[in-house]
């Protein structure tokens, strides 16, 4: 690989796909979707006390296993939808726009890969840190903060399992984070890598949505297939311990079916894009023919 | 006594063994050889289609040949080297962030291998006759500013090889003087320099030899001159 130091790799690719308008859009969408689940929340008896966090568990709970629900789809969805849309393309626009100014400054196709892979790491953090805290803001405008869950998700049946001692902060470091950042990371790194196999963004960043739109679909009342399907890794609505009909589906299988997602990728990749032609191919035989 | 006489034999920048380049079972390029001493101004010519930018694309590693070698500095693209050293570029249309300056721009790329200065790129953005202190996005520039921008990315970082794609289209009478001169100015500093143009008067104005390129093969002029 090239002698450029990986961190300058890093803050050109950072600085480049950063925009403020992009942080912006994000900050609304994820206002908007808090507002949907406020007012998912709200309805309910205020005897209960709802609180901000569950508006942050309905957001990111995903829809169940027999809730057909488009509205719950869609709040679930739109997150995902926004990201492969903003950033999911980030290595196949800086490869056929930059490619041929960037790739040779930096000496190295891989090290130019495992930039746009880091690069895109940091930003599936950033962009789910944004969305978390934006829900959690603009829930604080119509709930009350609390340090744990409010008597309305104890008061669902479906919570019933979950344990009474358990604080918010262990809810999200233990399930939504890990669910929504795991998943956001696998599904937008196949986009990413079938964007470069394609030479074509449009056509990877459809592949990335359907791939969420079916597991949304074939999971529906199919407790069987629930825990193979990608995007069934964030619905924490269809893990065994809410969804004691979808066996063998806990923490631990998301985690690992994400983690195979990432390294399968990262590896095919990293032996596909040694030899990969900077300039489209298909660019090349038009301009030539 | 007899005289002796010693040659020092000059070592080719770029030396070219049989090169061919087949894309999804189109023959682009086919068994070209040559090779281009230092300090030269080589030109490549041809019609559309003929194979003379994928040629350049080949010398600067974007894409490796199927067949034969290309070494460029004494190492082997794709073996000894991804990509040749000391190498400016300009191929295909200059791809800058519309939303920076000429100069961020430059910045931006210059931070990678943070070999050059603010003065540097002040000067070369000033050779090729662009103004530094413009501070309107790239998406304000002509397309004969943003090539200009482009040659002066190439420039930049003091290279020893230049590989220029059509460098002076796009551009008007003025621009293409400047980019004449500049190029002059290079070689006098020892810079070799290899670029394409479809127009064959302009390359044999400028360069020390110009190749025709037809159908992926190289020939010293095009079929009906010669």
């Amino acid at each position: 690989m090239g002698n450029v130091p990986f961190s300058r790799v890093i803050r050109l690719n950072v600085t480049t796909a950063f925009r403020w308008k992009s942080l912006l859009w994000t900050v609304v969408l994820f206002a908007v979707i808090g507002l949907f689940g406020v007012y998912e929340v709200v309805p309910y008896p205020t005897a209960l006390s709802e609180n901000v966090w569950d508006v942050l568990f309905v957001t990111f709970s995903g829809p169940g296993l027999v809730n057909d629900s488009l509205f719950e789809f869609v709040h679930w969805f739109l997150p995902y939808l926004f990201f492969f849309y903003l950033f999911g393309n980030i290595a196949e626009e800086n490869l056929s726009q930059r490619g041929v100014s960037l790739i040779p400054l930096i000496g190295s196709r891989r090290k130019w890969w495992l930039g746009e892979v880091v690069t895109l790491l940091i930003l599936s953090f950033f962009y789910v840190v944004t969305g978390v805290a934006t829900i959690l803001i603009v829930s604080r405008c119509f709930l009350p903060w609390s340090a744990n869950l409010s008597p309305f998700l104890l008061s669902r049946g479906i919570w019933q399992a979950i344990p009474k001692d358990l604080t918010v902060a262990m809810l999200l470091l233990r399930w939504i984070f890990p669910l929504f950042f795991g998943t956001l990371v696998a599904v937008s790194f196949l986009q990413m890598a079938l964007a470069l196999q394609w030479r074509n963004a449009f056509l990877s960043f459809i592949a990335a949505s359907a791939m969420m739109i079916l597991s949304w679909l074939f999971g529906i009342r199919h407790p069987s297939v629930v825990r193979w399907l990608p995007g069934s890794q964030s619905m924490l609505l269809r893990h065994t311990f809410l969804e004691p009909q979808v066996r063998g589906f806990s923490l631990a299988w998301s985690l690992g079916y994400n983690a195979v997602i990432i390294l399968a990728v990262l590896a095919v990749s990293f032996i596909y894009v040694r030899r990969i032609d900077i300039v489209k191919e298909i660019s090349e035989i038009h301009k030539e023919a | 006594m007899e005289e002796v006489t010693t040659t020092v034999a000059v070592k080719p920048v770029v030396m070219l063994e049989g090169v061919s380049k087949v894309i999804r079972g189109r023959t682009i390029l086919e068994d070209v050889s040559f090779e281009i001493p230092p300090a030269q101004i080589v030109g490549l010519s041809g019609l559309n289609g003929s194979g003379k930018s994928t040629l350049l694309k080949v010398i600067g590693g974007f894409i490796y040949p199927t067949e034969g070698r290309v070494v460029v500095f004494g190492k082997e693209i794709g073996k000894e080297a991804e990509f040749p050293d000391k190498t400016g570029v300009l191929i295909e249309k200059p791809g800058f962030l519309t939303s920076m300056s000429g100069r961020k721009n430059l910045e931006l790329l210059a931070s990678i291998r943070n070999e050059i200065g603010e003065k540097e790129i002040r000067e070369v953005i000033t050779l090729v006759g662009l103004d530094p202190d413009d501070k309107r996005p790239v998406r304000a520039y002509s397309t004969g500013m943003i090539q200009r921008l482009g040659i002066a990315q190439a420039l930049m970082e003091h290279p020893e090889l230049l590989l220029l794609d059509e460098p002076t289209s796009n551009l008007d009478r003025e621009g293409i003087t400047i980019v004449h001169n500049v190029l002059r100015d290079l070689k006098k500093k020892g810079i070799t320099i290899l670029m394409t143009s479809p127009n064959m008067e302009e390359l044999r104005y400028i360069c020390d030899t110009v190749f025709w390129v037809e159908n992926g093969h190289l020939g010293k002029e095009p079929p009906q001159m010669q």
